[in-house]
């Protein structure tokens, strides 16, 4: 901002009319001085004189130390793209809007983000193949592509099903390489469920193989669970069984407070293994904040959003090679692009402002849900994540009606249960959960959900009993 | 004067009326409830003897008033008369009026016959046909299925831009078809009452309105009533071609007062100010011969409701759950995001009707209910709807694919005006109260389609959700605890809710339904 209007300024000077200008700011304003100058300036040359935004720079890369990539600290995830109307899907259920996905992928592109991660699961399988439209409108050596081996169900992990949708990634992302693939989201279900799906088959194997062929340059993992799983992947990189080009961690100043996260970290630190990082908002959880946490980090940088503190922490920490961001809209991208472009560390002080920022937003009793859709469709039908959603917006905005003696009881029960049923429809909500606890195990967050929507759904009987 | 007082009056009672039914905020009951209190058969089948004695009152002393004023299908064929009279191709039937003495009359015998038999249909618990023409409860029937769900979709209009400007003002609410028959009833009565007020003036009203020939009997000897002046009557006919009741004799002088439903337009129409609305002067009723002036009453009289071929019912119940149940198959999941799809529940054919909760009993309902659909209207839950059934038809019964009768809710015993259901207490703690302990209904286990047997997963859904406490769940195999649970129904306990019908997870027949018992009690 402040080059542009300088260089304008300087231009006006130079014109010969910076004396006049300053005169009629006088007379006009009755101020003298800066402002008054752009507002002149401004209705000489009809333009807008800055947006009160910093401008988008230079991306921050960082470079990857096994095959010296460089990579953009921003990354793009392609697990929240946008949907077109309801009504306007394809036929095949494809709801994402190729158009608005294609436009954002060409200005990220545009402002140096180079990583792009996607999986056969993601967007009801729809995400590969809409990144692979957008992405291969560009020359191929100008991204990066990560996708993930995200055989779940058992039927898909034989060792025939699991190859074919290694083929299939290829397919839909219009490459014959993939630059970063993961193990999809192991740890949870401990070493059986990763012997289930990597190891019997023999797939880990013919990842390795497919490596050698060129087929994949960086083969790693992404990891959501206790540290058993992940000690024993460690083990095996340090023994030489496997080696891990990088790890794919949930990281983000709210997590940090818990132990596994940072001794993850830093376990991968120690082996300069580089860390592309997931989760950095929470799925939205660490932008939609009860106003007064908004409040406690706006006074620090008033002009700073609550994501970019969640960013600034992360590329603070030097092995952090990449944050993944699922940008659903271009003003979250260009936010985060603002953040990035350069990436400007914590300092310290700002780092210990975070930590209590931290705290506050964990005095709240939200659900920890990221809004990811890894639990669904729910076999009953239930809308799991817009029921959390829901509920986590209402404690945020303090709007939980809670004591009928409460003069506002009434007015606020009303609310809730009107924007409850906007929410979620009848039939979907939190009273149909029959306890099957499939969702369970899908949780990469590990969130006992049928529990949860047990307590919301008997919050909300008893609402409806108070008229 | 008198015809603008009678107009104002009559809109405010239409429109009063009309609001009970469009109502969707439940609100409206409180301040215009007595407004369907006053209308006649309801009262007379809720022997509400205030009003009754009122109407008979009024009637005896100054005629169909309430024809004009109280009635809201009355109200509604002013206005296609009018509208008819307005549309007329001949100018002078525009100006000076239509109408013929006599024209569209039916014969007294025919008249009163009409009335004996449904006097009969009443004693005998025949009501149906009896509602089906009563001008009130067929009034209801219209606005409730053929209007109400355009003003629930203008609604979710408004719902809509509410949702958009995070207003909670309005909200979306389920626009569906509670009774295909009833719609066809509605529509049909509809046209018929159309067509009739369309070319006819009033004649339904004095031909096929139980409710207008029983005030019409009453109202024969009126002490006041229009009065003709044959001195100053010219015999020029202007207001026998006003009267939409086709009432009077202008040559002769008369005016049939079984007819003349106090609209007052013949007091304007006339010119030489010959026509007077007062006491009674001699010879001057068209009608003076002595009638058995009989009041119309529902005498509890016994009823003869055929005993249901119960085992053929059954076997066609059983046969429709066993052969539609599909029970939902988890689907196993491969990729994030998406929903289940969702079949719509269907209903079971019930052996017994379930009643509204303080309907008492089946015969009680069979008896008073007069079809009007206040009830369905109010029901917030979309658990009320006329049945099809040929012994309550039009009458309202429960059922639970949309929802279920929820513990805090009585709308429907608040608004019957016909006593066919009966206020659950004073208070609202006291009508949540009586509601939880009220058996309307008992929920039956259907073990072939439940989620522990069909689909081996536990599930105790209906368990969790029952109101009442009624169902626990117990082990499938007796010899073996560990075995899955499935629920095991106190009927003592059990009030018939339809929760668990409702919530059952299994479409699109539920694994546990609720049958209706004959007479409610208290547990």
């Amino acid at each position: 901002m402040e080059t542009k209007n300088i260089d304008r300024r300087e231009f006006l000077r130079r014109a010969g009319i910076a004396s006049a200008v300053v005169g009629a700011a006088a007379t006009l304003n009755s101020c003298a001085g800066g402002a008054g100058t752009d507002k002149v300036a401004e209705a000489l040359t009809g333009e807008h004189v800055g947006t009160g935004e910093k401008e988008i720079g230079e991306m921050t890369y960082r470079t990857n130390p096994n095959t010296g990539d460089r990579v953009s600290l921003l990354g793009y995830g392609m697990m929240r793209l946008p949907q077109v109307q309801k009504g306007q899907e394809r036929a095949d259920g494809n709801d994402l809007d190729q158009e608005q996905i294609n436009r954002l992928v060409d200005y990220a592109l545009e402002h140096g983000v180079n990583y792009y991660d996607t999986s056969p699961a993601y967007c009801k399988g729809f995400s590969e193949e809409a990144t692979g439209t957008a992405l291969a409108r560009h020359p191929r050596n100008t991204y990066f592509i990560a996708t993930k081996l995200s055989n779940f169900a058992p039927q898909q992990q034989t060792r025939e099903e699991s190859q074919k949708m290694f083929h299939n990634s290829l397919r839909y992302l219009k490459t014959d390489y993939i630059d970063y693939l993961l193990l999809h989201a192991i740890g949870g279900g401990g070493m059986d469920n990763f012997n289930r799906r990597y190891m019997d088959n023999g797939i880990l194997d013919w990842l390795v193989e497919q490596k050698k062929a060129g087929k994949i340059r960086n083969l790693g993992f992404s990891y959501h669970g206790d540290l058993v799983v992940f000690d024993e992947m460690m083990k095996w990189h340090d023994e030489g069984r496997y080696h891990w080009d990088f790890v794919q961690i949930q990281m983000n100043y709210v997590d940090w407070n818990n132990e596994v996260i940072a001794h993850e970290y830093y376990e991968l630190e120690k082996r300069n293994i580089p860390a592309v990082i997931m989760e950095p908002l929470l799925g939205g959880r660490l932008v939609k904040l009860p106003t007064h946490v908004v409040n406690h980090l706006k006074a620090r940088r008033p002009s700073d959003s609550p994501a970019s503190w969640a960013f600034r922490f992360l590329g603070t920490y030097p092995n952090v090679m990449c944050s993944l961001s699922g940008m659903t809209y271009m003003e979250h991208l260009q936010d985060n692009l603002r953040t990035h472009c350069p990436l400007e560390p914590l300092s310290e002080e700002e780092m210990t402002y975070l930590h209590e920022t931290a705290k506050l937003i964990q005095k709240y009793p939200t659900v920890p849900c990221n809004d990811c859709k890894y639990c669904m469709p729910c076999p009953y039908g239930l809308d799991i994540p817009a029921i959390l959603l829901h509920y986590n917006k209402m404690v945020n905005e303090g709007s939980v009606p809670k004591d009928q003696q409460d003069p506002q009881y009434q007015e606020m029960r009303r609310k809730y249960l009107i924007s409850y049923d906007r929410a979620v429809p009848a039939v979907r909500q939190a009273d149909r959960c029959v306890g099957c606890r499939v969702c369970v195990s899908h949780c990469p967050q590990r969130i006992n959900i049928p529990q949860t929507l047990e307590r919301i759904a008997s919050s909300i009987e008893e609402m409806k009993r108070n008229v | 004067m008198m015809k603008k007082i009678r107009v104002a009056l009559a809109l405010v009672f239409w429109l009063g009326v009309t609001l009970l039914f469009l109502d969707l905020t439940g609100a409206a009951h409180a301040w215009l409830g007595w407004m369907a209190k006053l209308q006649f058969l309801p009262a007379v089948l809720a022997v509400n003897v205030g009003v009754i004695v009122l109407i008979v009152a009024v009637t005896l002393l100054i005629g169909r008033l309430y024809c004009s004023v109280i009635c809201p299908l009355g109200v509604m064929q002013d206005g296609i008369s009018w509208l008819a009279g307005k549309c007329n191709r001949d100018k002078t039937k525009r100006r000076f009026g239509r109408f013929h003495y006599s024209e569209w009359k039916l014969g007294k015998g025919a008249r009163y016959g009409l009335l004996g038999f449904f006097l009969v249909a009443l004693v005998f618990g025949m009501g149906t046909c009896v509602q089906l023409l009563a001008p009130y409860s067929s009034y209801g029937r219209m606005v409730t299925t053929i209007v109400r769900p355009l003003v629930d979709w203008l609604n979710n209009v408004c719902a809509g831009w509410c949702a958009a400007h995070e207003s909670y003002a309005f909200y979306s609410v389920e626009v569906w078809m509670r009774s295909l028959p009833a719609l066809i009833v509605a529509v049909v009565s509809f046209v018929l009452v159309f067509v009739m007020s369309w070319f006819g003036g009033r004649a339904y009203c004095n031909s096929i309105c139980p409710v207008g020939t029983v005030l019409g009997l009453l109202s024969r000897r009126s002490l006041v009533r229009i009065n003709i002046d044959a001195d100053k009557c010219s015999g020029c006919g202007l207001c026998e071609r006003r009267c939409k009741a086709m009432a009077i004799d202008s040559k002769n002088h008369t005016v049939d007062t079984t007819r003349c439903v106090d609209c007052f337009d013949c007091l304007d129409a006339c010119n030489r100010d010959a026509l007077s609305f007062g006491l009674a002067k001699k010879g001057g009723n068209a009608d003076t011969k002595d009638a058995d002036t009989k009041e119309a009453g529902a005498k509890a009289g016994g009823n003869n409701a055929g005993t249901p071929d119960q085992s053929r019912r059954s076997f066609i119940a059983t046969a429709t759950a066993l052969a539609a149940a599909s029970v939902v198959k988890a689907q196993e999941k491969t990729t994030d995001g998406g929903y289940a799809i969702l079949e719509d529940k269907k209903p079971y054919r019930r052996q017994t009707e379930i009643c509204p909760p303080g309907a008492i009993s089946l015969k009680n309902v069979e008896q008073k209910c007069t079809g009007c659909m206040l009830c369905v209207s109010a029901c917030p839950n979309n658990v009320l709807r006329p049945s099809s059934s040929l012994s309550s038809f039009m009458k309202p019964g429960l059922s639970f694919e949309m929802g279920h009768c929820r513990p805090e809710c009585h709308a429907c015993s608040d608004v019957c005006p016909a006593g066919a259901i009966i206020p659950l207490g004073k208070t609202h703690e006291e009508k949540m109260a009586r509601k939880s302990s009220l058996k309307i209904g008992r929920a039956v286990w259907i073990k072939d389609n439940c989620v522990p047997v069909a689909d081996g997963r536990s599930c105790g859904l209906c368990s969790r959700r029952c109101p009442a406490g009624a169902i626990s769940m117990v082990a499938l195999n007796p010899d073996d605890p560990k075995s899955l649970k499935v629920p095991s129904v106190d009927d003592e306990r059990c009030i018939g809710c339809g929760a668990c019908e409702h919530l059952c997870p299994v479409r699109p027949f539920s694994a546990i339904h609720v049958e209706g018992i004959e007479v409610q009690r208290e547990l």
